[in-house]
């Protein structure tokens, strides 16, 4: 690879001075205003500078190596990646909405209340619920939701033993996640030979200390469990209650109503069900929908006609400050209203077929542990090769992966949904891409992918050795300091955390010359590398020759006590040909040895204006390195040097 | 009107290789008392339609008519154009997860660039790829230290903090063997002390101070704050904060009534392990290649299950690709600017109606403040909207929380202090 195709970040790129940024002119009659001197941020923001159009080629050029449904089949199971018409974000960014304010008076926003009232009436009357609540932010929060609602309304029964949450074993990670999120324990149920949930196991499970289950229907093996009536009936018999994951809706959507099998609680996921875009994994919106039971414990706020309500003591209160994600919410409007009901029926009735007409035409490639006709999605298994190496072999051909090694329960699995408005002519594709790699050679298909701006990436290496954040941020965040002292050290590495930089030793054996300070740190600091600091204390004292030694002070403590001193410390670092160097500086007075803290000459230098002596008291206002440390930060020079590579002078 | 591409004949050509006679077939595992007709007739709508139904809703709408001075943890910023022209481009806006990595290269780099800027603004060494709001980066941070001090069931939060987060922090714990507690400093059995700067009420913490007693107290200090704010004032890594959280709604995202925002977690390279959420980053090829990954999957919800750090799965990904975009627009001197000329445009305001009698403002404030009336707030509230203006929030009684941004005018900040001087 050439350098010239490197790939660069954002900091990377960045040149001093470069700027895209313009601001609205400043007014006279208020740049007077200045903020407060001891509040202000300390260390430098490093951020990149680039200029627009330098940025614009930037994220463009990160885009170029970026895939979504817009470029390909994305047939992902339990993800439901459908078409996301452009409609849906002309209607999202339609000013009237995008500019108002979720604490805007209720009679300024009618529009948006009205939109939330409908929407919510309209996903009530497709799951037969009786009250809703759009808020929560995702699934995920979704099912925490209608979780505490569940909580809620058996605390409200006093009924207070109830503390386990039933989850199958086939379920979405995020059931268990949540349930144990909670503050509940999750007992888990397994999946008989049909892929239904394993009724004897249920029974078993069932107790007074129930709280309720979590069900996805069609479940994660893309089957409807035809015995779900006698499940919720289980479950409710034994005093539970039951939450309906809507992760699999799509293919249900006016077909069966949750309501009607028996769910309780339920959410649905915009992103998968209503069109709404993934964004790359966000943002979602995952709203609640209840039966009466659970009605008067929805979360706020909530709209009730030209309203919002803040308060009510039964609901659960807040999952989410505002109104949750509104504009996905247009969003999912916009495609209610141009499908109606009608559309929604054929979405639902041609994702079923798009499912059994692939399921179908793959069955030569895999093994199907479930024969049955499926729903929207069906799970193989692969034979002969691993899963994961099949799913980086299809990026090669231009498909995205379905969902790999999910649900946990089929090995070396695919879980394959390949939505609505995918033609037969796509999966015609699809179906000859599988066969083609099936009869590939293995070692093609476990280096793969092979087409892409990148070959398969260690994923164990990134764990092991996390490099979470930009290099280049790191480096200008970190110094090195050249001591063997490290009580010295120790001092420092705390001044420097101050501005959010990391501080690491170096011990590097260096002699020192006989010349002024400044010389002797600039000559040190030129045997080191770039970024590594050299440090030397003085402690000057006034009618004394410069720069006087530790043990000779505490010799003839009894003559200096009472001189004025000046306590500096300098950094130094080499960069390129010359030493940059930075001081800080405390003026004092000799006294006689008092405080048992610091090192050094600490112990009998009183700063000017202290009461105490340095190793009584080392507060950073009087302290020289914090303030050389502060210098170095702030880019504020001492001096500079050049580099003396050779000294012919003397050594200390 | 519908997006299905096969039409009767391959739909014929489809059942027969499946080997049924029609679709609902296909739906014959459903329960029959279950199973729903579907409609007769076509009820929707053509693309024309649908817009002019959501375009007519929206009109509904006047408040994009006033001139607003609402805030509160939703702020109304200039959005750069470039802003859209990237998150509406089809690879990042209709791409999923990047659990593919080799085929997700783009949007994981942008996330692997939005954590180095979160780390950047915030003066922490590390941050997830984001969390759904600011509220809820406040409940997992809290959760996060609760597992950081496993012994300590006291959470502290600060009496400043938005209410809506605190709500939502409540929420978070309700079903733990938790207590919540109010506190201007954190107690001696906290795990943590939540604290935002600036605060509810707009005004300045004295975070530096607030985060030493956190340390005395052996509890961890989650500093919570809005991003702009951090282009001027000191961010969290300088005082030394365990969790820095906060909502990046100000840089590149508009109101929309409240989301989609992204929430933003950074913390030190110490708890990065415990932090929830997706985390991206580098490694190599095969062949010794750069690239991005997702990374430390084991405290994800699909690897750990119940065990996981949190249940988060989807985000907001595309939020947080916005405040990349409008932070990386405005660079290091243009987020200092932007910062210092909310700061000036909010005080002038501030100081000139705390010039007027009855009127007072508390200091120290960034961008927003409390407003002390002569009046109630309903009073105010009234009185200034029959100017067209929405003065502020209403705070009990007599307060009105006020916002001021970069997008406000001379002119209108003087028609405000106009308007208060009739009083």
């Amino acid at each position: 690879m050439t350098g010239i195709s490197k790939l660069q970040t954002l900091f990377e790129k960045s040149q001093e001075g470069h700027k895209a940024f313009s601001l609205p002119r400043d007014e006279e009659a208020w740049i007077a205003f200045k903020p407060p001197q001891e509040l202000l941020r300390a260390s430098p923001l490093f951020l990149p500078e680039l200029s627009e159009l330098d940025l614009t080629r930037h994220f463009i050029g990160l885009s170029s190596k970026n895939v979504g449904i817009d470029n390909m089949l994305i047939p992902l199971g339990s993800c439901t990646m459908k078409f996301n018409p452009r409609l849906n974000e002309v209607c999202a960014s339609l000013p009237g909405f995008s500019s108002t304010h979720p604490y805007a008076p209720d009679d300024t926003v009618q529009g948006n209340l009205k939109l939330i009232t409908s929407l919510l009436s309209f996903f009530m009357e497709l799951t037969g619920m009786k009250g809703g609540t759009l808020v929560p932010n995702a699934g995920a929060q979704g099912e925490l939701t209608g979780v505490k609602m569940i909580a809620a309304y058996h605390k409200k029964r006093g009924d207070h033993k109830r503390t386990e949450f039933l989850v199958p074993d086939s379920a979405h990670g995020t059931n268990p996640a949540t349930v144990s999120m909670a503050g509940f324990e999750v007992k888990s149920i397994g999946t008989d030979a049909k892929g239904e949930i394993d009724l004897n196991a249920l029974k078993n499970a069932l107790c007074d200390k129930t709280a309720g289950i979590l069900l996805t229907n069609p479940s994660t093996l893309g089957l409807f469990s035809s015995n779900i009536l006698e499940i919720t009936q289980l479950v409710h018999d034994a005093g539970g209650l039951v939450y309906y994951d809507g992760a699999n809706l799509n293919p249900i959507l006016t077909v069966v109503k949750p309501a009607e099998m028996g769910f309780d609680v339920m959410h649905m996921n915009l992103h998968k069900t209503f069109s709404t875009p993934h964004g790359g994994g966000g943002p979602g919106s995952g709203p609640v929908l209840c039966n009466e039971k659970l009605k008067p414990f929805l979360p706020l706020p909530r709209v009730e006609g030209k309203h919002t309500v803040w308060e009510d003591n039964e609901s659960i209160g807040f999952i989410a400050s505002f109104f949750g994600n509104f504009g996905i919410y247009l969003r999912a409007y916009a495609y209610i209203l141009f499908h109606g009901y009608f559309g929604l029926r054929r979405i639902a009735e041609n994702a079923v077929l798009n499912a059994n007409y692939l399921k179908t035409k793959l069955l030569p490639y895999f093994d199907q542990p479930f024969p049955q006709n499926c729903m929207h999605e069906f799970v193989v298994s692969c034979t002969k090769f691993k899963a994961q190496d099949f799913a980086k072999r299809l990026l090669d051909y231009g498909v995205h992966a379905p969902t790999v090694y999910f649900p946990l329960i089929v090995k070396e699995c695919f879980l394959i949904e390949p939505p609505e408005s995918e033609s037969k002519r796509t999966l015609d594709r699809f179906a000859l891409i599988i066969k083609e790699i099936s009869q590939e050679d293995p070692e093609i298909l476990k280096t793969a992918p092979h087409t892409l701006s990148v070959s398969r990436l260690n994923e164990t290496l990134a764990a092991k050795h996390p490099i979470l954040i930009d290099p280049v941020l790191t480096k200008l965040r970190t110094w090195k300091l050249n001591t063997s002292n490290m009580g010295k050290f120790e001092e420092f590495k705390r001044l420097f955390a101050k501005y959010g930089t990391t501080l690491e030793a170096t011990h590097i054996d260096l002699e020192e010359i006989h010349a002024s300070p400044i010389e002797v740190v600039a000559h040190k600091a030129s045997q080191l590398g770039d970024q590594i600091l050299v440090e030397d204390t003085c402690l000057d004292i006034v009618g004394e020759s410069v720069g006087v030694n530790i043990r000779w002070l505490l010799d003839h403590l009894k003559d200096l006590a009472g001189k004025k001193a000046e306590w500096s410390v300098l950094l130094a670092y080499r960069q390129g040909n010359e030493v940059l160097i930075y001081k800080g500086s405390v003026a004092g007075t000799i006294v006689q040895p008092k405080g048992e803290g610091g090192f050094g000459f600490d112990p009998v230098f009183k700063p000017d204006g202290e009461e105490l002596t340095l190793a009584e008291s080392k507060p950073d206002h009087v302290n020289a390195r914090a303030k050389a440390v502060e210098a170095l930060i702030m880019e504020s020079i001492y001096t500079r040097h050049p580099v003396i590579e050779n000294w012919h002078g003397s050594w200390q | 009107m519908d997006f299905v591409s096969n039409q009767a004949l391959q739909q014929e050509e489809m059942l027969k290789a499946i080997g049924v006679s029609s679709i609902e077939e296909l739906f014959s595992s459903i329960p029959e008392g279950l199973f729903h007709p579907g409609p007769k007739t076509d009820d929707g709508l053509s693309e024309v339609e649908t817009l002019q139904q959501l375009k007519a809703l929206s009109q509904e709408n006047t408040y994009p008519n006033y001139d607003s001075y609402l805030g509160a943890g939703a702020y109304s910023h200039y959005i750069p154009a470039l802003v859209q022209a990237i998150t509406n481009r089809s690879e990042f806006l209709t791409s999923y997860t990047p659990y593919q990595p080799e085929i997700s290269q783009g949007l994981l780099q942008a996330i692997f660039e939005y954590q180095s800027f979160i780390a950047a603004l915030t003066g922490m060494d590390v941050a997830n790829a984001g969390v759904y709001d600011g509220a809820s980066a406040c409940a997992e941070a809290v959760l996060m230290a609760l597992r950081v001090k496993k012994d300590k069931k006291v959470v502290v939060v600060s009496e400043g903090v938005h209410p809506a987060y605190l709500a939502v922090v409540r929420q978070y714990l309700s079903g733990l063997d938790v207590q919540i507690r109010i506190s201007a400093t954190p107690l001696k059995d906290s795990a943590c002390f939540l604290v935002q700067s600036p605060n509810f009420y707009g005004v300045l913490e004295d975070g530096k101070t607030l985060a030493a007693l956190a340390r005395e107290a052996d509890c961890l200090y989650i500093a919570c704050g809005n991003p702009i704010a951090y282009g001027l004032f000191a961010p969290p890594g300088e005082f030394g904060a365990d969790i820095a959280v906060g909502d990046c709604q100000p840089l590149g995202i508009p109101l929309e009534f409240g989301g989609p925002y992204a929430g933003y977690m950074a913390t030190t390279k110490e708890l990065v392990r415990q932090l929830p959420g997706r985390i991206v980053g580098e490694t190599v090829d095969s062949k010794g290649k750069r690239g991005f990954v997702l990374t430390l999957q084991a405290r994800e919800q699909h690897i750990r299950r119940e065990k996981a750090t949190s249940n988060i799965c989807t985000n907001q990904a595309l939020a947080s690709l916005a405040f990349l975009v409008a932070s990386s627009w405005y660079g290091p001197q243009g987020l200092k600017q932007l910062a210092l000329t909310n700061y000036q445009r909010a005080h002038y305001l501030g100081s000139n109606l705390a010039k007027l009698t009855k009127f007072s403002v508390i200091e120290p404030y960034f961008n927003e403040f409390t407003l002390t009336l002569p009046c109630t707030s309903d009073i105010a509230m009234a009185r200034f909207r029959e100017e067209g203006i929405i003065p502020g929030l209403a705070l009990e009684n007599n307060k009105l929380l006020v916002a001021v941004t970069e997008m406000k005018t001379l002119k209108q900040l003087d028609r405000y202090i106009e308007i208060a001087n009739t009083f």
